[in-house]
């Protein structure tokens, strides 16, 4: 997944548990292995193909994330990845001299999971990679016997109360369920001197532009944290708002200037000045 | 009397096999028309979204979230963080 996984109270046998279960799902998951399940998947030349259980079951997490974001949440966005320049694991992309294209704008309502079948038009490219981390952040989690948590990329999920640090300075503490963080600080690159980023807009099929470096929520999973924080840093000076209606706290940080956070963080976070 | 109780549970038996492959049948024909229904739904989809790629991602026909997200749990923080959230 391209992501430090940084794991905490786990005893050997469960840390070693945890690492595997990341190992299996790169190596599952990954863009850019081309034995991966999710390259074969991609390079099917019929509409429909037999998925395995677990693939299967992340399409729909992606389709459900998506249905859940209004689509701005978009499992089809591979291509446009690629013609953004993200064609090749993250550390081995450099500057280019030519210039970013648009992709083709998302087209999640084209995919259908039937069982074990998927249907997809042909030459549509999956990229499943942030509802694999986030779901396998909260799986992870699961593994522990006691308090302790994982975090990836951004992603975090605990068991018990643990303090955790946030991007621009400030920590919170977690009391329970999931926290993840969506932004453009890290995953970035350089094409024709214009900075891309992974956070692809589908109604453009490029990297979206937003008032935010970093959006950060807390929400009952891991992988509805990372799925909320997304849809809010897509979708700009609208993205607080749209948490607050789901009850969703969230903080962001902007270029320059101090975090902005919605109601419902402050309620949760802040503690009252007494007059 | 006593050998016509073999003829009757014969009979019997025949047609419950019968009842079986006719349900066996009906089965078959609804799977294939559940699958081929999909397929056709799949094509309608794809054919839609080509034919209208540039519509905003929003719309009503969509979920509005609600039952997808929970809450989580946040407090005040009440020490020194043990890990970040750092972005993705």
């Amino acid at each position: 997944m391209g992501c430090l996984v940084e794991v905490g109270g786990a005893t050997s046998r469960e840390a070693l548990a945890i690492e595997r279960i990341f190992q299996a799902r790169d190596r599952q998951f990954s863009r850019f292995n081309d034995n991966s399940e999710l390259s074969r998947v991609n390079r099917a030349l019929r509409e429909v193909v037999t998925v395995s259980k677990t693939f299967g079951q992340m399409v729909e997490r992606a389709l459900a994330a998506a249905s859940a974001t209004g689509g701005l949440v978009d499992p089809t966005l591979a291509g446009a990845l690629a013609a953004a320049g993200y064609d090749r694991d993250f550390e081995a992309l450099e500057p280019r001299a030519d210039a970013a294209r648009a992709g083709a704008p998302g087209r999640w309502r084209a995919v259908r999971m039937v069982g074990r079948l998927l249907m997809r038009p042909v030459g549509l490219e999956l990229d499943l990679n942030g509802v694999v981390k986030g779901q396998t952040v909260d799986e992870a989690v699961g593994l522990l016997s006691g308090d302790g948590f994982v975090a990836a990329g951004g992603d975090y999920a605990g068991r018990g109360e643990v303090d955790v640090e946030l991007p621009g300075g400030d920590s919170v503490r977690v009391t329970h369920g999931g926290l993840a963080t969506s932004g453009t600080t890290k995953r970035r690159w350089l094409r024709a001197g214009v900075w891309q980023h992974h956070l692809i807009d589908p109604r453009s099929g490029r990297p979206a532009e937003s008032p935010w470096t970093e959006v950060t929520v807390s929400a009952g999973t891991c992988l509805q944290a990372d799925v909320a924080a997304k849809a809010a840093f897509l979708l700009g000076h609208d993205g607080p708002a749209w948490l607050e209606a789901r009850g969703l706290p969230g903080r962001f940080l902007p270029e320059d200037g101090e975090p902005v956070v919605n109601h419902a963080w402050r309620r949760s976070v802040l503690v009252p000045v007494a007059a | 009397m006593p050998e016509s109780e073999p003829t009757s549970q014969r009979s019997r038996i025949g047609a419950a096999k019968e009842r079986a492959e006719k349900a066996k049948t009906v089965l078959l024909a609804a799977a294939v028309l559940a699958f081929f229904g999909a397929m056709g739904f799949e094509r309608g989809a794809h054919h839609n979204s080509t034919s209208s790629s540039n519509t905003p991602a929003a719309s009503s026909e969509e979920s509005d979230g609600l039952g997808f997200f929970d809450d989580g749990g946040l407090a005040p923080s009440q020490g020194q963080p043990s890990t970040t959230t750092h972005t993705s």
